[in-house]
């Protein structure tokens, strides 16, 4: 027999490909992406377009995909919750299958595309696929863990869009002010840091240092650079990322574990 | 036997006389085993040829005018130890040699050709391998640099030298050479009238074209391509430098065309693609920037407060991550007629030239100019919505310069 | 055997459960009655697990409830709402109850026939009408052979035809041995399905009877009446 969990993800899997909304989400990223090589041309150039939509797009889907999917998987969990399951497993098998789906679909958009056109400069693809499989985990984790915390499904929704705004808008005008207002302090260092802490920021500064574009960041770029060929800097980076994706997913769980259907 | 010796003296004897233009072959089948005897024996006016073959020698003077040529084929290895060829003699020629190695010196500037207090000399079609530095003139007038080529293999700026590297010269022409790999590839200190036509400089560690205390020099559809720190131009007057192409020269510290100190000059109809910043001006004044095309860099133009009376006009503006930054917020510079992709005005009277002004520094430029440190928010959302706000809403560009007729369409 | 002692659960302001305490004997019918909102769904939630009773205990054939999920391998629930993952086929959803239950055999397949659900079974949940859903849902639960069925409003929603297959299927249960614990707005069916009756009020029991017994008191032939008199009396 097989185990639990498999069971739980394919025939999530397979309620989710039916849907509308991955035809939605994975055809329009497809059909983007595809439309840029064909009319935009090399990979460099493609993913400077791309960058803001994944920074973008990626973690708002995830983040409502999270927040609704919870509400909507209700169907799901009560059936599943009168089976003999312990609440541990269901909840790995129900966000599981919610995420997979959402964790694939855009390295498999822009993947599909890139290798139709051989894009080359698959160290780009490879860091666009990476972070926003990290973006959609950490939006969905998240999404969740309001949906669990928050009944009221309206202010969950809110709460998530407070969430992306903070990440995406907010948390960078934070380092604007900083910049400004800062600039007698040697700040270079403090802002390395912000950005690492920032998973948006994180992907998008990765993302560039593998463009030319890196040139353009002059001194910071310089020593982000050095940064983020460091070790410590690798460690930083993966540690804060490490934490992103499990703190939600945490709080998401001790939600789930207490919550009454 | 003794008669053959005699008639071979006293046919060498007749060479020697002066007056008479002779051919010295040097090589296994020539007169002389060595350059350096055949130089020894050199009078004005003679040709030494040399044969195929290497020829393992260094420190070579030349004191007498004359015509050095060689044959395809021909190499002269220093074995990377000291300079290979001196040039004492105003109007000597140096054509078709392979020169090699000269050796790596923190001491003398080892140079495949040196010229030094000559005038009218021609250096033509020599190929530089691996030399520490390529052809360098010191105290030379009325020279010719043409169609050479000059390779280095320059790893490290402390342990290379420049391609073609000028010293206190004057009326020099260098055209058609192409250098590569070396420290700098065209390095003038205190160099008046110098025409640099039509060359190639590219991989270079440092500057593809580097001067300094250079007045009234011409720099004329050269190509200056991936070098280190791009162009370097510096305390200089009356410079014109035309149809020139600056390309891909990127780099966290890279220059198209940085100028520094420039006055009275002008800088036409050159293309900029790629740069990390394409023109830089510091300190300049009374310097016409006209006709120029500025494609795709980081930064098309950096226009420092200590520039003055400058006019850009006639230039275009397509395809920039930032098109202009400036640390100044009044400009005493001239903006005009230029073309900028961004530009969104209309044109009712149909003149060619947008009805409304072009503010060129965008409100991030202008920020990141004066705050460095916030230019990690390159192609952040933030950013991107700030340049689309000002698109939309032109008030909020901050009103630092001015273009107040912008080219609807691209010049030429 | 089911065992609840002096449960209690309150969302927020509002006390739901206020110290239930009831014991459901091995083979026994029994229906919960009351009002909207007397707490008759969470009392049901509370011993499948779904909802956490803030104090009390619940014990499932000897064994407290919470430790492990095992106890509902004995159990078919019927929700009062069914809901499916709205695009998978009606036969998916049979078989991933199946898998996660660890059933091979055929064993939907009498039930399938009994409700007419052959023709239904490839058609994805979100074209199926409400009564189909509710059809399903009995499916789901019986075809285990639980020995504990958990039935929340079962024949809401369903036609008179499906009802009464419901119930001659229910009553199949029973005399195999199985225990019966439901809720129902339809009260002359309760005389057919359970031999007590519980009636909830504002989270409290206000009384257990055995159907027979509120018959004899009442003297009515309908258990609507009877139901009435008792109630007057308390």
């Amino acid at each position: 027999m097989r185990g639990t969990l498999w069971v739980l993800w394919e025939f999530q899997l397979r309620n989710a490909l039916r849907s509308r909304w991955v035809l939605l989400y994975g055809g329009g990223l497809l059909l983007l992406t595809a439309l840029l090589f064909r009319f935009g041309g090399t990979a460099e150039q493609v993913v400077v377009s791309l960058l803001n939509v994944v920074l973008l797009l990626v973690p708002l889907v995830a983040l409502l995909y999270g927040v609704l999917g919870i509400s909507s998987a209700r169907e799901f969990l009560e059936l599943m919750l009168a089976q003999p399951l312990q609440r541990q497993e269901l909840f790995w098998g129900t966000f599981g299958g919610m995420a997979l789906p959402l964790l694939l679909l855009p390295p498999l958009s822009i993947g599909i595309p890139w290798l139709v056109f051989a894009g080359g400069r698959w160290e780009l693809l490879l860091t666009l696929s990476l972070g926003s499989m990290v973006l959609s985990l950490i939006g969905a984790a998240a999404g969740v863990a309001f949906a669990l915390r928050w009944e009221e499904r309206l202010y969950a929704i809110g709460v998530a869009f407070g969430f992306w705004f903070a990440l995406t808008i907010l948390y960078d005008g934070f380092i604007l002010w900083a910049g400004i207002a800062l600039r007698d302090y040697p700040i270079e260092h403090g802002l390395l840091l912000a950005l690492v802490l920032n998973p948006v920021d994180l992907v998008r500064v990765a993302t560039l240092l593998q463009l030319d574009a890196a040139a353009l960041l002059g001194y910071t770029g310089a020593a982000l650079e050095r940064f983020a060929g460091s070790t410590l800097g690798i460690l930083l980076a993966a540690g804060a990322l490490a934490l992103w994706c499990v703190l939600p997913l945490w709080l998401a769980l001790r939600g789930f574990l207490r919550k009454d259907f | 036997m003794e008669l053959r010796f005699l008639g071979i003296g006293l046919f060498l004897s007749v060479l020697s006389l002066p007056g008479w233009a002779r051919l010295l072959t040097v090589g296994t089948d020539g007169s002389f085993a060595t350059l350096r005897e055949a130089l020894a024996r050199a009078h004005p006016g003679d040709t030494v040829r040399l044969q195929p073959g290497i020829y393992r020698e260094r420190e070579l003077e030349i004191q007498v005018p004359l015509l050095l040529e060689g044959l395809p084929g021909a190499v002269l290895d220093a074995e990377g130890t000291g300079e290979i060829l001196r040039i004492h003699a105003s109007g000597t020629t140096v054509r078709g040699l392979i020169l090699r190695r000269s050796g790596i010196s923190f001491l003398r500037d080892n140079a495949a050709i040196r010229v030094e207090n000559a005038t009218d000399c021609r250096i033509e079609r020599n190929q530089v391998q691996e030399c520490f530095f390529g052809i360098y003139l010191a105290n030379a007038a009325r020279c010719t640099v043409t169609s050479n080529s000059i390779l280095g293999n320059a790893r490290r700026e402390a342990t290379s030298g420049n391609g073609i590297h000028l010293w206190h010269c004057r009326d020099i022409l260098i055209r058609a050479n192409s250098i590569a790999r070396h420290r700098d590839g065209i390095y003038f200190e205190f160099v008046r009238h110098a025409t640099v036509d039509s060359n190639h400089s590219e991989h270079n560690l440092r500057y593809g074209l580097h001067f300094m205390f250079s007045d009234s020099c011409l720099y004329r559809a050269n190509l200056f391509r991936h070098n280190g720190a791009g162009v370097a131009v510096m305390y200089s007057r009356t410079i014109l430098m035309e149809q020139n192409h600056f390309e891909h020269n990127w780099g966290a510290a890279s220059f198209g065309l940085l100028l520094k100190d420039i006055a009275r000059s002008r800088i036409r109809r050159n293309v900029f693609l790629s740069n990390t910043v394409a023109l830089y001006m510091e300190g300049c004044s009374a310097t016409l920037v006209d006709s120029n095309r500025f494609l795709s860099n980081g930064w098309a133009l950096r226009l420092l407060a200590s520039s003055v009376d400058n006019t850009l006009t006639a230039n275009s503006f397509v395809a920039n991550t930032i098109d202009v930054a400036t640390n100044s917020t009044t400009s005493a510079n001239t903006f005009r007629h230029n073309y900028w992709s961004r530009y969104r005005g209309y044109d009712l009277d149909r003149n060619g030239h947008g009805d409304v002004p072009f503010y060129p520094v965008s409100a991030f430029a202008l920020v990141s100019e004066r705050y460095p440190a916030v230019l990690v928010l390159l192609r952040s959302f933030l950013v991107e919505l700030w340049d689309l706000a000002e698109r939309v809403f032109p008030v909020l560009t901050p009103k630092a310069l001015v273009d107040p007729a912008p080219l609807m369409e691209p010049p030429g | 055997m089911i065992e609840l002692t002096n449960v209690t659960k309150r969302f927020g302001a509002t006390e739901v459960l206020r110290g239930i305490s009831l014991s459901i004997a091995p083979g026994s019918a029994l229906a919960i009655l009351g009002p909207n909102a007397s707490g008759k769904t969470t009392l049901l939630k509370c011993m499948l697990g779904l909802t956490r009773p803030d104090s009390g205990e619940i014990r499932i054939n000897g064994t407290p409830i919470g430790a492990s999920a095992e106890y509902r391998r004995w159990i078919g629930y019927m929700p009062q709402h069914p809901h499916f993952p709205e695009n998978l086929r009606a036969a998916e959803v049979i078989e991933l109850v199946k898998q996660i239950r660890g059933l091979s055999a055929p064993v939907e397949a009498p039930y399938i026939e009994q409700f007419r659900l052959t023709s239904e079974l490839h058609k994805p949940i979100r074209a199926l009408s409400g009564g189909t859903r509710q059809k399903l849902s009995a499916v789901l639960a019986l075809m285990s052979s639980p020995t504990i069925l958990i039935l929340d409003e079962p024949t809401a929603g369903l036609d008179p035809l499906a009802a009464h297959t419901l119930k001659t299927e229910l009553q199949h249960c029973r005399q195999r041995g199985c225990t019966l614990v439901l809720t129902t707005h339809v009260l002359n069916d309760i005389p057919e399905l359970v031999t007590e009756v519980v009636f909830l009020l504002e989270g409290r029991i206000v009384f257990r009877e055995s159907v027979p017994q509120l018959f004899a008191e009442s003297n009515s032939r309908h258990f609507s009446e009877a139901l009435v008199h008792r109630l007057q009396r308390s």
